[in-house]
This record gives C-alpha cells, structure tokens and sequence, in this order.
C-alpha cells in the first residue's frame, strides 16, 4: 500500500486520460503510437484501483469535441477502442469489474457501439469496482439532455417544477448510479476540465501532474492518491465544523 | 516502469560498447587512441536513442563525424591508409551502437516487451534449428567464401527454427501477434539475423581474426553473440512501429 491509507481512499476517482499525442510526439513517434500506450496505462491503472478498493473509476476516453481530430486519428481511435473492449472483458470479468460508459452512445461506430454494449452486458453481473468509460462525452451536452428528459417527465406529469431540486436533478444525468467524484486527475499539465463532468465535480478535489498519460504508471498514481489523502475536505464548512461533525 | 526503462537502456549501452571495442580491437588492432576515442563518441549515439531526441542524434553523429576526421587529419601514420581507417571508425559507430540502439525504440513501443523476447526467441530458435538441421543434413554449401561450415539446409532449418519460435511466442507471452505477423516476423528476421551472422563472418574473414573478442570463454566474443540481433532488431522495429501497430 506504500503509505496509502485504505479508509480514506477516493469512493470515485474520474482521471482526464491527456497527453498520449504530445507523449508520441516528443518522440517523433506517430500519435496512435502514443494512444496505444495509453491504453497500457489504462490496463495498469484499472487494475491497480480495483485492487486497492476504489469502488468507481471513470476515465475520459473520447469526448464530444474529439470527433473532429484529423479523421485518420478518429478511425484509428475508434479501432483501438474496439479492440481494446474485446480484449479487456475477460480480464474484467476475472477482477469482478462493471463496465460502464457514459456520453452520446449513437455517435458511436455501429461496431464500437455493440462491442461497448456487449461488454456492458456481459460483467453487469459483477460487483466490484464500476469501470465507466466516458465515449463521445461531453458535460454541457449531458445538462441539455437531462434537461429535455426533465421537461418531457414533466409534460408527461410525471414529475413537478416544486420537486426539482439537486438530488432529483442528478437522476437525470448519464452518471445517475453513480456517486459523485471524490478526486479529479488531469495528466500532462493542462490546467482545465474540458467539459467533462461539470455537474458531479462541485466538490471534487482536483490533482494535476505534468506527466504524460502513457507515463502514469503505478507510482504517479500512488503520489496522486497521496496528495489526495493529505489534503482536508470541508465542503464549504470550516474545519471546527468538520470535525465536530465526525 | 521508469526504473526498469534506464536499466534497459544502460544493458543496451553496455553491450554496445563491448561490441564496439571489440570492432575496433577487430579492425584498427595497434589503434588504442582512436580506439578508445571511437568508443568513447559511441556513449553520445546511446544516450541520444534513450532520450528519444531526434536534434541530440544528429549532434552525437556530427560529433563523431567531426572528431573522426580530425584525429585522422592530425595522426596518420600511412597517408594512404588515412582515408580507410576513417572509414573503419564511422562503420563502427554505424554498425554496432546505431543498430543495437533500435532495442531501445523497440522497449518504448507498446507490447515494446513481448518484441523484444519475440526478437530473442526468432533468433535464438533460428540458431538452434540451423544448427541441428545443418548438422544432420547439410550437404549444399550456403557461402563457402564467407563461412565454410554453414550449409543451404541449415539456412532452411533456421527459417523452420524462427517460424517455430514465433508461434510459440503467440501461444505463449505474445498473444496479440496474428498468423500473418508470426510468418512475417519470423522469415525477415530469421533472414536478417542470418545475413547479419554472414556479414560479421566476412568482416573478421577481412580483419583476418577468428573470433571477435573472448568475453565469454568457448563462444568467441561479444559481437559473435550480438551480430544477428544487430541485423534483425531494427527490422524488428520498424515492423512493429508500421505493420504491426497501425493494424
């Protein structure tokens, strides 16, 4: 555990995967170069926080504005994708890991679209750590949505304006079963959240490192969790408050 | 992960450089200045290759280019022989740290691992196969001028050899690798590492030595070990980086 406390792990963890193409190309190496060793590092970090305990991880793998990259990159994603559910799921299935995606799903490749629902399908009988890709995501895209859907509960009387309030809300967003995010992680030293999870992350606490995402291995990942735990959660009370509240 | 990277690299590095000296022990014998100035400007070509930085390359090259030329201008010895022993330097440098660094590429790649053992187990298989069918049923010379002993049967053995490591690999640690990567793999690099097993034979036949060093008492020296892998990892290499990955 390397000086991890187990207690006061992040229940969600929500890691912005950046910095394959910029890994790649500080190698004059092509970018897909780059995405595949990304998605090494995906395998390492998936496995190491089922085996620590963190009961969800979501990962940002493709968003909204994604689509309009260099198409060659697109296709070359979207294959990678593919290939990396198919391959993934029986280890999934042997760590006890749901799969979960979270974004604009009809985007989506007709084959990526099977190959996530089938994986989806097939561990939706595990119980251990949740595992949600977020594919062709975007946060204001996932508010609009929830909105409509809102709007048509409520044409329908299904539900009222005097019962709309946070919790109700959040039911209407893509990450409805899932608890918030305890910690963000955003690599290669952008200092933004792009649009992902606007709503969820009010009080997230947020951890950037300079490190290149096919660079995050193990001991980038512990340091972050370190930070984490180090650091005093209050949301928005004081500390007297917090730890009269214990 | 970064730990294991730079204890790769420094293994890389040091069989470079024992290759090296023995090239140049091979090739320019009595020359320990520009011996040991040719392996000392051997270091930068290594670090240049971990970096993975393209401008540091070109300088640790042009560097050598530059010191080369000028220990020749300022030593010579026989003027006519000047411009062959200034040859003899840079085909070292070429030969054995420039081919040898692609290993390094290779460890960055991803599977960069399961390459690297695919690259042993080919070549090794292919030794091992050659060996045993030449030994049994080599009637037909391969290339006598070069190698007396080696025969075409061996050669075929080799291949069979190589074609059998790679599959083994698939079944084994290298499950991504197709059908078609392990026939491809297996015939360019069981063929590259055997002309690079020629090549090294025909530069001691020209240095007039047998083995090329004695680091490893009963099986010659370093570069006898290195030279097929010398041929068949950069190939290893770019066969990964545009065939295999892009698919």
């Amino acid at each position: 555990m390397q000086g991890l406390d187990r207690e006061k792990l992040p229940r969600h963890l929500a890691i912005i995967m950046d910095g394959n193409g910029r890994w790649a190309q500080e190698r004059m190496l092509k970018r897909i170069i780059g995405h595949q060793k990304g998605v090494e590092t995906v395998r390492t970090i998936v496995e190491e926080s089922s085996l620590l305990g963190i009961q969800y991880l979501t990962l940002f793998a493709f968003s909204s504005e994604n689509w309009l990259r260099p198409k060659s990159e697109v296709r070359s994603l979207m294959t990678l994708l593919k290939k990396y559910i198919a391959r993934e799921t029986p280890l999934l299935m042997k760590k006890n890991i749901r799969f979960n995606v979270i974004g604009d799903l009809e985007e989506l490749p007709q084959a990526v679209r099977e190959a996530v629902e089938n994986t989806v399908r097939k561990t939706s009988v595990n119980s251990g750590m949740v595992l949600t890709l977020a594919l062709s995501y975007g946060a204001r895209q996932e508010i609009i949505q929830a909105v409509k859907k809102l709007a048509v509960d409520m044409v329908a009387g299904k539900t009222d304006i005097e019962r709309l309030d946070e919790r109700n809300f959040s039911g209407y967003l893509y990450t409805a079963d899932l608890p918030e995010p305890d910690l963000l992680i955003r690599t290669s030293g952008e200092m933004r959240i792009s649009n992902f999870l606007l709503w969820q992350i009010a009080y997230a606490e947020l951890y950037f490192t300079e490190v290149n995402w096919p660079d995050f291995g193990k001991e980038e990942f512990y340091k972050a969790l370190g930070n984490y735990q180090a650091r005093e959660r209050r949301y928005g009370l004081t500390s007297g408050q917090l730890q009269n509240r214990s | 992960m970064k730990g294991s990277v730079l204890l790769f690299s420094c293994l890389v590095a040091f069989l470079s450089l024992v290759g090296l000296y023995e090239f140049y022990q091979m090739a320019l014998p009595g020359r320990r200045f520009e011996s040991i100035l040719a392996i000392l400007s051997g270091i930068p070509v290594c670090l240049a290759v971990w970096s993975n930085e393209f401008v540091l390359l070109l300088f640790a090259l042009t560097l050598a280019v530059l010191i080369f030329s000028l220990v020749s201008l300022f030593r010579i010895k026989d003027i006519r022989k000047s411009a062959g022993d200034v040859a003899l330097l840079f085909l070292g440098i070429l030969y054995v740290p420039f081919l040898l660094s692609h290993l390094g590429l290779i460890r960055m790649l991803p599977n960069g691992i399961e390459w690297i053992f695919l690259l042993l187990v080919i070549v090794m298989a292919g030794d091992t196969g050659a060996f045993y069918t030449g030994s049994a049923f080599g009637k037909r010379k391969l290339y006598p001028v070069v190698s007396p002993k080696k025969s075409v049967e061996g050669s075929l053995g080799g291949l069979i050899g190589s074609l059998a490591g790679a599959f083994i690999a698939r079944a084994t640690f290298f499950t991504e690798l197709s059908v078609f990567d392990c026939i491809a793999a297996a015939l360019l690099l069981g063929c590259l590492g055997q002309l690079g097993d020629l090549f090294e034979s025909m530069l001691k036949r020209s240095f007039g030595v047998k083995d090329s060093g004695k680091i490893i008492p009963g099986h010659g020296g370093m570069l006898d070990r290195l030279d097929s892998i010398l041929f068949a990892a950069p190939a290893a290499f770019f066969y990964a980086y545009y065939i295999f990955i892009p698919s």
